[in-house]
């Protein structure tokens, strides 16, 4: 764990981490924003506490809407708490508002012009558009509620502009778009 | 009570066209904003920080005048609730730095 995380309470970094989320945001103040709380905000989500997760997840998000952001974002490692949320089976661990935070997290920061197609996402080193993942996307989708699904929709649409996917995935993908 | 009533006039002098009535007004809020308490006060206070942060990120604004109520916001700051007003208004600074130190 990082010395920064050491030092300093939890509850107010909680605060300021809901209040972030919440207040507006120019877009300057957004970018500014970013550039000095991202790492924070991510070590925040390898928290045990499901509040502070929840509030750092929520910052993130709102600081991913800025395009320019994904790339700080991706780079201070928000890609693979984010596929853990995801991806973690059984809805009591992580709630469905949460999950649908992090796809909405992941759609944006896909969208922005980051390298996050040769970023490892966990420890085996999968990357975004690795087959296992692919087929964790396609099942997330045929599984959850619309809002999510809309979200994860955009995120494979993205990965699938940016790559060229085996005609399998093509298929099983135009499959769970269709159903 | 008697408090109330003077940070809302000075807060009122925030805005009065001369620069001179501005600068006492924020000099007054600032020798205010040195109790904890009265950091409650004037932050409770209809539009005192909005013109505070609108007076440290004003071109037109006096030097002086700017560098008092910049001075004033400091001491602000150590309410939370004034923090989150802050950043509302255009400062962030002091909200990242909590959020990154987790404490004031």
């Amino acid at each position: 764990m990082s010395p920064i995380l050491v030092s300093g309470d939890e509850g107010v970094r909680i605060e300021m981490a809901e209040f972030l989320a919440e207040v507006s945001l120019t877009t300057e103040g957004k970018a500014r924003a970013a550039e000095s709380v991202t790492g924070v905000l991510v070590q925040m989500l390898g928290s045990t506490s499901p509040t502070e997760r929840s509030a750092a997840l929520r910052a993130l998000c709102s600081l991913s809407s800025l395009e320019s952001n994904g790339k700080l974002l991706i780079e201070a490692g928000v890609l693979p708490p984010l596929m853990r949320d995801l991806f973690v089976s059984g809805s009591n661990l992580v709630p469905m508002k949460l999950k649908e935070v992090s796809a909405t997290i992941l759609a944006n920061v896909v969208s922005s012009s980051g390298n996050w197609d040769d970023m490892p996402i966990d420890a085996t080193g999968n990357t975004l558009t690795s087959e296992p993942i692919v087929h964790n996307f396609l099942r997330l989708i045929s599984n959850t509620g619309p809002a999510i699904e809309t979200k994860l929709l955009q995120v494979s649409l993205t990965l699938c502009c940016c790559i060229s996917l085996p005609i399998c995935f093509e298929s099983q993908f135009l499959k769970a778009v269709l159903s | 009570m008697g408090e109330t009533v003077l940070i809302r006039s000075a807060v009122k002098c925030l805005s009065r066209s001369l620069s001179a009535e501005r600068e006492e007004a924020a000099a007054l809020l600032f020798e205010l904003s040195k109790s904890d308490v009265m950091c409650e006060k004037i932050g409770a206070t209809n539009g005192a920080i909005l013109v505070l942060v609108g007076m440290t990120s004003s071109k037109t604004e006096n030097i002086r005048a700017s560098r008092l109520a910049d001075l004033a916001l400091n001491n602000l700051e150590h309410c939370d609730i004034n923090v989150k007003q802050m950043a509302e208004s255009g400062r962030l600074q002091p909200l990242l730095r909590r959020l990154i130190n987790g404490n004031c």
